[in-house]
C-alpha cells in the first residue's frame, strides 16, 4: 500500500511541504511510502520551489546510506522526474487563446467560427489573452479547460510514473489538496480527481481511494490597482461561496471518498504576487492541517459510504491554536521530538562535530568517540561531510518551517513552538534562523509548548544519554546510529 | 450547556449561520455533505457591487452557464452574490430576443453543435468542452451539445442554455450598443426601460414559456434529478416574477413568421420574436407641389423638403392599420420629415415614446426602380379632388361626406379612415380604378387614407391628417325655415322664431367645403358630383334640378347617389348627366323619391347654415300647390315629416314644427307684408287677388276685408305661357341677338325631351336675368324693350299676352261668381302677381311692366270684362312682385299675419269650371264647381265654348299688338277635341288622384297650343333673318 500526495497550485505545494515535515517526524502511518506530485503551471512559483527544496533535502537525508536509521525521516518519499507537472511544458508564455488556437478558429470556416464565438461566450478576452505561465490567475475555468485537455495519466511524466505506481499498488490512497478560491487549485481539485477516477476507479481488484483537502480562504493580500488578470483577494470569499455551491449542486466532491474542509478567519496577509518566484508565501498552519488531513485519510481510508465523507475540525478557543486543537493525537510529541532533534543537532552536535573536525580534541565529546571515532567515521571525508550537511539542511528547513507555522497565525495566540529560541527577524521582517551559537539552549526543554515544566536541564540529560548509549543505536548507516540515538533521546 | 467549539473556517455570518456546530475540537469530525452548501451560505461575504464583480470560481469550461444558473436561481444576493446582476442579464437578454423585430435589434443565432469527440475536424476547444458536458437539462432532447449562439451585430453576447434558456457571455461590453437596458458593461433588467406596450407584449410572449412545464427532463442521478426539479420551480418563479414586473399582458401581440432559428424543443418557446409593428409604409409618396394638401395638417419638416431639387408635399407614410395605436390628434407633431443626402428621413414618435425612423431613398434618374421591398420615394404629379362637407363640428352633428375623384389618373385614391356609414363608389370604365367616391361618416374624418396603384392594384401609401375644426358652440337660436319647392326653382327663407319682428331673409348656402387637396380645374367636378364649390354663397332661388351620380343608383340617398344640381354655367349644363327636372309635378314614383332626396339635401344644407349661425331648433314650413291632388298633398306632408325627423337626427338640431301651407296663401302673406308695399295692408282690407305664377302652376288667392274668399291653383304658368312657346321655335331667339351657341343649346335640349328643355331653358334664362355682362347675347332679357317692338316679336308677345290674359280672365270669372254666390262686394280688388313667372309680364310691357300703364290697363280690362265689375280702372292696382319667386318662401316664415282664413278653406279643392259643360247629358253653367267626383263620373265640354269665346273677344278688344286672335272653326274644334280628351282621361283616375283643372283653363291652354303651333309653322316668315 502506498500513499500518494498531490499538491495543486501554491496551497497544494505548501501542503506537500507540511506533509514532508510530518513524514520526517514519522507521522506517515505504517511507514508506507509516500509519492509526491506537484501540479502547477507556474513552475517558478516560490511556494513550489520551497517545497521542492524541502523534498530534496528530505530525500537527500532519507536516501543517504550513512544516515539510514528507523526513526527520523524514515518514510520513503518518492517522486518522479520531473517532480511537478505543468500543462505548458513547451510554451514559454502560454495563453488560452494559443492553447486552443482561438485565432485560427476565428479566421477559418463556419464550424470553427462558431467554435470561436462559443469561446467568446465562455471566456473573456482578458482570459483568452492572459499569459498562463504564472498560473491560471485565479480563474479556475481556465485551468479546468487546460487540465481537461492536457492531463494524460498514461503518457506524460510525472503522471506516467504516478499512474504506473498506482497501477501496481493494490490499495493506493491518493490525497489531493488545493485551495478552492484561487486558480490552479480550484481548477485542478475536481478535474484531476475526476481524471483519476476515470482512470482507476471501478477497476477490478483495485481500490483506489481518493481524499482531498478543499482549502478555504486562509490568507489575503492587498489589492493593487493594476488591471492584470490575477486572483483578487477581495473575491476569495465570493469565489469560495460560488464554488462551494457549485461543488454542492453538482456533487463535484462526490468523486472523492473523503473531503476535508477548512480555512481560517484571521486570514493572514501575504505578499501580493502574480505567481513566479515572488509568490513565496510563508508556511501557514492551515497547510499543516492539510497535511494532517492527508495523514488522517491515509490512516482511515475511505468509509463504506457511497460518495464522499466530509470532515471538519474545530478549535477550542477562537483565535487560539493549541496542540490539542490539531486533529492528531501524536503530533505534539512527534513535532517536539523532531524540533528538539533539529535544534540540538544544529546548535550542539553539528557545531561540535565541526569543531572536532577542525581542532581535534575529540575527548570533549564522548558521544563522538562512541558513534564516530570508534566507527571510523572520518569527519573530513566528503561523504561524511555531505551526510552531515544533509542533516543540517533538513534541520534548518524544518525549524524554519515550524517557526513560520507558528508565526503564520498572526495575532492569534498560538501555543505550539517557542521559535524565538532559534529564530530572529530579518531586515524584511521575515523569520530566519539565528546563528547557531545564538540558539537559546536554555529553552531547549520548552521548545514545544506542553504545559509541563521539565525539572532537569534537557540539554545536559540529552548529552548524558548519548554518552550512555555507547555508540549503540538503531540504524544501518554509520551516522544513522547517532541520529537515531539523538532522535530517540529528544522525546 | 454544551461546550462551543470554533470550526476552522473563514469568517462566518453571525446570523443565519447554517454551519453545523462541531462537538469536539482537535479532531476530524465527520459532517453531512450539505455542509458545503451551509458553509457557502454562511460565509461572511461582503456583498460587492455587482457592476464590478468578476466571479470566476467554477472549475469547469462551462463555468459561465453554470454560474449563470446558480446565480439566477439563487434566492437573493446573500444566496449568490451575482444573483441580482444575473437576473437582470437574463431578463435583458430575453427582452432582446422578444423585441428583436420590434426594436430592430441586429440579433441572430447560430447553432453550435459539438459532435462526436472522434470527429477529427472538431476543434480542440470543442473537444475539451465535450469532455466536460453538463448533463442536466429541462428537456431531455435539448442537450448541452447543441446550443445556439446569440449574436448582436455579429458578435456573440450569449448562448442558449438547457437550464436557464439563455445565458449571457462572460464579457460582451463592447458588443452591444443602442440598447437602453445595457449599461455599458452588461444587460440589466429591461423593465424600467420598456414602453408600456412593449411590457404588455413581452408579458404575452413569456406566456409561451408555460409549455416548459409540459416538457420531460431526462432521468439522471438522484441529486441531478432533484436539481432539475428545483430549476423548473425556480424558472417558473423567475418567469412569473418577470411577468408581474412587466404588468398585465393586456395586448395580444403578433409573433413574427421569421424564427430566430432556435428549433430545439426547449428553445423553441422563444423562437419567434414579437412582430415589429410596421408603423411606416414601405414607400414615401410625395406630390410635386409644395402645397398639394392645403386642407391637411402639415407635419414638421426640418428644412426644405425637396426631391430632385423641387419642393414636394409628402403623404404621411403611416399605415392606417396602426392608427388605433397612435394618437391621431397629435400625430402631425409626432412625425418629422428631413431631407438627407440620399432621400428623406421620416421619424415617428409613437405614444409610448419610442421613435421609429425610416429613410426613404430618392429614385435616381435612369436607374432601375428599386425592388418592391426597398424603401424609396415615389413622386406623384397630381392630387385627386378631395373635399369634406361640412367643414365644422358640432355636438350631435353626425353626418359628414367626403368626396373623392381621381382627377383623370386612376392611380391615386383616397378615402376617410375608419368606419363609415355608407359609401358610393363609381368605378372608371375599366372597372379597376375608382373614378369617384363619396363616403358618408358619422364623424368628422380627421384621417384620410391614401392608396396608390403603381402596377396592378391599389397599395396603401399613407395618410393625410385633416385638422378637426373647433366644435361650434351650442347656440340657443331658433329658426323658421320656409321652403318653396317650385317646379323650376326652389326658394328658402328663414327668420328668427324668438323675434317675430325680425326680418326674414333668403338663405344663402355658404360653401362649407373643406378643400383638402389643391386639385385645380378638376374641382369643377364638384358641381356634378357633390356640393357647389363656389366661393360665393349659392343664392336662392336655385333651379329645382336633381342629378344622379349613376344611371341606376338603386337606393337613393342624398349626396351618395344623387344631389341637387347647382348649375355652374348654363353652357356647361348639357354635359351634366342624369339631370332630372319636374320633380314636383311628376306622378312617377322615381320622381317622388328624387324629390324627397332633393329636399333631404336641401334641409341638410339649411341645417348647416342654421348650425353655423348658432341655431338650436328649426321649424320647417313648406308650401304646396292646391293643384296637387289630395294624395299628392298627403304624400308631400309625409315626406316633409320624415325629412324633418331625419334632419334632426343627423344634425342634432331640435325638431320643431312641420307646417304646410298652400302656395296661394304663402304668396298672399308676402303681398300682405311690407316687403311688397307699405300700403299692402290697406289693399288687403279692400280686396286683393294674389297670383303666384310659378313654372307649372299659378296659385291664386282672393281676399276681401282680409278674409280669404277663394284660393285655387291653376296649371297654367311659366312653362305653358312662355317656355312651351319658345320651345316650338328656339331659332326665334335670333331676333334677340341670342348667339348661336345658346340657341343650339336649347334646341339640343329640346330634342332630348321636355324636361331637358325646361331645365336648360331655366338655366339659360336665370343666367340672362342675372347676367352682368353688357355686350354679349346673354343679357337680352334685360333689354326686352329693344326687341319687343319688332313685328316678329310682337306675334310672340301676343301669344304670351293671350296666356296671361286668359289667366286673369278666369280670375275675373271667379270674382264674378263670388259676387254672385258669396258675401263678396262687387268691387275689383287689387291684383298682385308674383312668382318666377311674373317676369313674363315684362314681355307685355316692352321690358318694364311696372311702368307700363297700357299693359296694366289691358289686363285690368280683361278682369273687369270677366267679372262684370264696373270698378274704375284707376281704383284698383295691378302690380307685380318686387321679389319674384321669393313670395311663397317669404310668406311661409311669416307666422303672424292679419290675414284670416281657416283650414276648411285650405282643404277645399273645389274648382270653378269657368266654362259650360255637359254632365249626365245636361248642360251645366260655367259657375259650377268641379269636384273630383264629378270629373271621375264623366263630364264633357259644350260645343259653344262660351267663355273662351268671350275671352277672345275681350282680348282682341284690348288691342294687344301682333294682330287679333281668331277663334275660327279649326281652332274651335281643336280646343273641343283637346278638352274632350283631357276630360275623358279624368274618368280613368280615382278622385283622390285627380288634379282638377277648370274647363276654362283647359280650353285656354288648348287655344294657346293651337296658336303657338300656328306661330311656329309660320316662323320662317316671321324670322327677321336679316337682323
Amino acid at each position: 500500500m502506498g500513499y500518494y500526495a498531490i499538491g495543486i497550485g501554491g496551497t497544494g505545494a505548501k501542503y506537500i511541504e507540511s506533509l514532508i515535515h510530518l513524514a520526517a517526524a514519522g507521522m506517515i502511518p505504517d511507514d508506507n511510502d509516500l509519492y509526491i506530485l506537484f501540479v502547477d503551471p507556474d513552475t517558478a512559483n516560490g511556494c513550489l520551489e520551497r517545497s521542492v527544496v524541502t523534498l530534496n533535502r528530505y530525500q537527500n537525508f532519507n536516501k543517504n546510506d550513512q544516515l539510514k536509521q528507523k526513526s527520523v525521516l524514515r518514510t520513503k518519499i518518492l517522486s518522479a522526474d520531473p517532480i511537478f507537472w505543468t500543462p505548458f511544458k513547451d510554451q514559454a508564455r502560454p495563453r488560452l487563446s494559443d492553447f486552443f488556437d482561438y485565432y485560427g478558429l476565428s479566421g477559418s470556416g463556419d464550424k470553427n467560427r462558431v467554435a470561436a464565438h462559443l469561446f467568446d461566450v465562455l471566456y473573456s478576452n482578458t482570459e483568452r489573452s492572459a499569459t498562463l505561465d504564472k498560473g491560471f490567475r485565479g480563474h479556475p475555468s481556465i485551468g479546468a479547460s487546460v487540465m481537461a485537455q492536457t492531463v494524460a495519466l498514461e503518457d506524460d511524466e510525472p503522471w506516467a510514473t504516478f499512474g504506473a505506481l498506482i497501477a501496481k499498488d493494490t490499495d493506493p490512497k491518493v490525497f489531493l489538496a488545493g485551495s478552492i478560491f484561487g486558480g490552479t487549485g480550484a481548477s485542478g481539485f475536481p478535474t484531476i480527481a475526476q481524471l483519476l477516477k476515470n482512470q482507476f476507479k471501478g477497476h477490478r481488484d483495485k481500490n483506489v481511494q481518493i481524499g482531498g483537502a478543499l482549502v478555504l480562504p486562509y490568507f489575503t493580500f492587498n489589492a493593487d490597482a493594476d488591471e492584470e488578470l490575477k486572483a483578487k483577494a477581495e473575491h476569495f470569499l465570493m469565489n469560495t461561496q460560488a464554488s462551494l455551491k457549485f461543488y454542492h449542486l453538482w456533487n463535484k466532491t462526490g468523486i472523492y471518498d473523503a473531503i476535508y474542509l477548512f480555512g481560517d478567519e484571521s486570514r493572514v496577509e501575504v505578499e501580493n504576487a502574480l505567481g513566479g518566484p515572488k509568490q513565496r508565501n510563508v508556511p501557514h498552519f492551515i497547510e499543516l492541517y492539510a497535511a494532517l488531513a492527508a495523514i488522517d485519510f491515509f490512516l482511515k481510508g475511505a468509509g463504506s459510504d457511497d460518495g464522499a465523507q466530509y470532515f471538519m475540525t474545530a478549535r477550542e478557543k477562537n483565535n487560539q491554536l493549541e496542540w490539542t486543537d490539531l486533529p492528531n493525537s501524536q503530533i505534539q510529541s512527534k513535532i517536539r521530538q523532531l524540533v528538539r532533534f533539529a535544534f540540538a543537532y544544529l546548535s550542539i552536535y553539528q557545531p561540535m562535530l565541526e569543531d572536532i573536525r577542525q581542532n581535534g580534541k575529540s575527548y570533549r565529546a564522548p558521544w563522538y568517540v562512541d558513534f564516530f571515532k570508534r566507527n571510523r567515521i572520518s569527519l573530513n571525508d566528503d561523504k561524511t561531510q555531505l551526510a552531515l550537511k544533509n542533516v543540517q539542511d533538513y534541520c534548518q528547513d524544518f525549524l524554519l518551517w515550524l517557526a513560520n507555522i507558528q508565526n503564520s497565525v498572526g495575532d492569534q495566540q498560538v501555543g505550539l513552538v517557542k521559535y524565538d529560541a532559534y529564530t530572529q527577524r530579518s531586515d524584511g521582517d521575515h523569520l530566519e534562523l539565528k546563528p547557531v551559537d545564538h540558539f537559546d539552549l536554555q529553552r531547549f526543554g520548552n521548545l514545544v509548548s506542553s504545559g509541563i515544566s521539565e525539572s532537569v536541564n534537557p540539554v545536559n540529560r540529552l548529552s548524558e544519554n548519548l554518552c550512555l548509549a555507547k555508540g549503540k543505536g538503531d540504524g544501518t548507516g554509520l551516522i544513522g546510529r547517532f541520529l537515531n540515538t539523538l532522535y530517540e533521546n529528544c522525546k | 450547556m454544551q461546550q462551543r467549539y470554533y470550526p476552522l473556517l473563514p469568517s462566518l455570518k453571525e446570523k443565519d449561520n447554517a454551519v453545523a456546530a462541531l462537538r469536539k475540537h482537535g479532531t476530524w469530525e465527520r459532517v453531512e455533505p450539505n455542509q458545503l452548501d451551509n458553509i457557502s451560505r454562511s460565509l461572511k461575504v461582503t456583498t460587492a457591487d455587482a457592476r464590478f464583480t468578476d466571479i470566476d470560481s467554477i472549475p469547469s469550461m462551462w463555468a459561465r452557464p453554470l454560474l449563470f444558473e446558480m446565480a439566477l436561481y439563487a434566492q437573493d444576493d446573500t444566496d449568490h452574490p451575482m444573483h441580482t446582476r444575473i437576473l437582470g442579464e437574463w431578463r435583458g437578454l430575453l427582452a432582446l430576443l422578444a423585441l428583436k423585430e420590434r426594436r430592430d435589434f441586429p440579433l441572430k443565432t447560430e447553432l453550435n453543435q459539438i459532435s462526436d469527440v472522434n470527429d477529427s475536424e472538431l476543434p480542440e476547444f470543442l473537444k475539451a468542452l465535450r469532455k466536460l458536458l453538463p448533463e442536466h437539462t429541462l428537456e431531455e432532447s435539448t442537450t448541452w451539445d447543441k446550443l445556439h449562439l446569440i449574436l448582436f451585430d455579429g458578435n456573440p453576447i450569449g448562448i442558449t442554455s438547457p437550464t436557464t434558456l439563455v445565458c449571457t457571455s462572460i464579457d460582451y461590453a463592447d458588443y452591444i450598443s443602442d440598447v437602453p437596458w445595457f449599461n455599458g458593461q452588461f444587460l440589466c433588467d429591461p423593465v424600467p426601460h420598456l414602453h408600456p406596450e412593449e411590457k404588455a407584449s413581452i408579458a404575452s410572449w413569456l406566456g409561451k414559456f408555460d409549455q416548459i412545464n409540459q416538457f420531460t427532463p431526462p432521468i439522471l442521478n438522484q441529486k441531478l434529478n432533484e436539481r432539475i426539479k428545483f430549476i423548473k420551480e425556480r424558472l417558473n418563479e423567475r418567469i412569473s416574477n418577470f411577468k408581474t414586473d412587466l404588468g398585465e399582458a393586456t395586448n395580444q401581440p403578433e409573433f413574427s413568421d421569421i424564427s430566430l432559428g432556435m428549433n430545439q424543443k426547449l428553445f423553441a418557446v422563444m423562437n419567434y420574436p414579437i412582430t415589429q409593428k410596421e408603423f411606416l409604409t414601405k414607400k414615401l409618396f410625395v406630390i410635386k407641389d409644395p402645397d398639394a394638401f392645403r386642407g391637411s395638417l402639415q407635419p414638421k419638416i426640418n428644412g426644405d423638403l425637396s426631391v430632385k431639387g423641387k419642393r414636394v408635399t409628402p403623404i404621411l407614410p403611416i399605415k392606417s392599420e396602426m392608427l388605433s395605436e397612435l394618437n391621431i390628434r397629435d400625430l402631425n407633431k409626432q412625425i418629422t420629415f428631413e431631407r438627407t443626402e440620399k432621400g428623406i428621413k421620416v421619424t415617428l414618435r409613437i405614444p409610448s415614446g419610442l421613435e421609429i425612423t425610416q429613410e426613404y431613398v430618392e429614385r435616381q434618374e435612369g436607374v432601375e426602380p428599386l425592388s418592391a421591398a426597398s424603401r424609396e420615394i415615389v413622386e406623384v404629379d397630381e392630387v385627386p379632388v378631395l373635399e369634406i362637407w361640412p367643414n365644422f363640428r358640432k355636438s350631435d352633428w353626425q353626418v359628414y361626406y367626403t368626396y373623392f375623384t381621381n382627377a383623370d389618373q386612376d392611380t391615386f385614391y383616397a378615402a376617410p379612415y375608419g368606419p363609415y356609414d355608407s359609401q358610393q363608389t363609381v368605378h372608371d370604365t375599366s372597372n379597376i380604378g375608382i373614378q369617384k367616391e363619396i363616403t358618408k361618416t358619422s364623424h368628422f374624418p380627421e384621417v384620410i387614407v391614401c392608396k396608390y396603384k403603381d402596377t396592378s392594384d391599389y397599395e396603401e401609401v399613407g395618410i393625410l391628417l385633416i385638422p378637426a375644426p373647433a366644435p361650434l358652440p351650442d347656440g340657443a337660436g331658433a329658426w323658421n325655415i320656409g321652403i318653396d319647392f317650385g317646379t323650376s326653382g326652389t326658394t328658402v327663407y328663414r327668420n328668427d322664431i324668438q323675434d317675430q319682428q325680425s326680418a326674414s331673409y333668403a338663405i344663402e348656402f355658404v360653401n362649407h367645403l373643406l378643400q383638402v387637396t389643391e386639385s385645380g380645374v378638376y374641382r369643377e367636378r364638384l358641381y356634378d358630383d357633390f356640393f357647389s364649390p363656389k366661393h360665393e354663397p349659392e343664392q336662392t332661388p336655385f333651379l329645382s334640378l336633381f342629378q344622379y351620380f349613376l344611371e341606376n343608383p338603386g337606393t337613393l340617398e342624398p349626396l351618395l347617389n344623387g344631389h341637387i344640381h347647382f348649375v355652374s354655367n348654363y353652357q356647361a349644363f348639357p354635359t351634366a348627366q342624369q339631370i332630372f327636372t319636374d320633380l314636383k309635378w311628376s306622378p312617377q314614383a322615381d320622381d317622388r323619391i328624387r324629390a324627397r332626396v332633393f329636399l333631404e339635401q336641401l334641409c341638410l344644407q339649411c341645417a348647416a347654415e342654421a348650425a353655423t349661425e348658432g341655431v338650436r331648433k328649426i321649424n320647417w314650413q313648406f308650401s304646396y300647390p292646391i293643384a296637387f291632388s289630395e294624395d299628392d298633398i298627403g304624400g308631400f306632408r309625409q315626406i316633409w315629416q320624415r325629412i324633418a325627423e331625419m334632419c334632426s337626427k343627423v344634425t342634432g338640431l331640435q325638431p320643431g314644427e312641420v307646417i304646410s301651407e298652400p302656395e296661394s296663401i304663402t304668396a298672399a302673406k308676402f303681398f300682405a307684408s311690407t316687403r311688397q308695399s307699405k300700403d299692402a295692408t290697406g289693399a288687403f282690407a279692400t280686396g286683393a287677388v294674389c297670383i303666384d305664377i310659378g313654372g307649372e302652376t299659378s296659385d291664386i288667392s282672393i281676399w276681401q276685408y282680409n278674409k280669404l274668399h277663394w284660393q285655387t291653383s291653376l296649371r297654367l304658368a311659366g312653362r305653358r305661357v312662355f317656355l312651351d312657346i319658345l320651345r316650338e321655335n328656339p331659332e326665334f331667339l335670333k331676333n334677340f341677338d341670342v348667339n348661336r351657341t345658346d340657341i343650339d343649346l336649347l334646341k339640343n335640349a329640346s330634342k332630348k325631351g321636355t324636361s331637358d328643355f325646361y331645365a336648360q331653358a331655366d338655366a339659360w334664362i336665370a343666367e340672362s336675368i342675372n347676367s352682368r355682362t353688357q355686350n354679349d347675347g346673354q343679357n337680352w332679357w334685360q333689354h326686352l324693350e329693344i326687341y319687343t317692338a319688332e313685328p316678329p316679336v310682337k306675334r310672340f308677345v301676343q301669344l304670351i299676352a293671350l296666356g296671361i290674359s286668359g289667366l286673369l280672365y278666369y280670375i275675373g270669372l271667379i270674382l264674378k261668381r263670388l259676387s254672385q254666390t258669396e258675401n263678396f262686394e262687387r268691387r275689383m280688388p287689387s291684383v298682385y302677381i308674383g312668382g318666377n313667372g311674373a317676369r313674363i309680364l315684362h314681355w307685355l310691357a316692352n321690358g318694364k311692366f311696372e311702368s307700363d300703364e297700357i299693359s296694366k290697363k289691358r289686363l285690368k280690362q280683361i278682369l273687369l270684362d270677366a267679372s262684370g265689375f264696373d270698378t274704375d280702372l284707376n281704383r284698383f292696382d295691378l302690380e307685380i312682385s318686387k321679389s319674384p319667386k321669393e313670395e311663397a318662401a317669404y310668406g311661409l316664415v311669416q307666422i303672424e299675419t292679419f290675414l284670416d282664413w281657416n283650414q276648411d278653406q285650405l282643404d277645399k279643392t273645389d274648382v270653378l269650371a269657368g266654362e259650360t259643360f255637359i254632365e249626365n247629358g245636361e248642360e251645366r253653367e260655367w259657375t259650377e264647381i268641379l269636384t273630383p267626383d264629378r270629373l271621375s263620373s264623366g263630364v264633357r265640354p259644350t260645343e259653344k265654348l262660351e267663355k273662351i269665346g268671350h275671352f277672345v273677344e275681350s282680348f282682341n278688344r284690348n288691342g294687344w299688338s301682333g294682330g287679333k286672335i281668331t277663334l275660327d272653326q279649326k281652332t274651335h274644334n281643336f280646343i273641343l277635341q283637346q278638352l274632350s280628351n283631357k276630360l275623358s282621361t279624368s274618368t280613368k283616375d280615382t278622385p283622390d288622384n285627380l288634379r282638377i283643372e277648370p274647363m276654362f283653363i283647359l280650353a285656354l291652354k288648348s287655344l294657346l297650343k293651337w296658336k303657338t303651333e300656328q306661330w311656329s309653322s309660320q316662323k320662317q316668315s316671321m324670322d327677321i333673318s336679316t337682323r
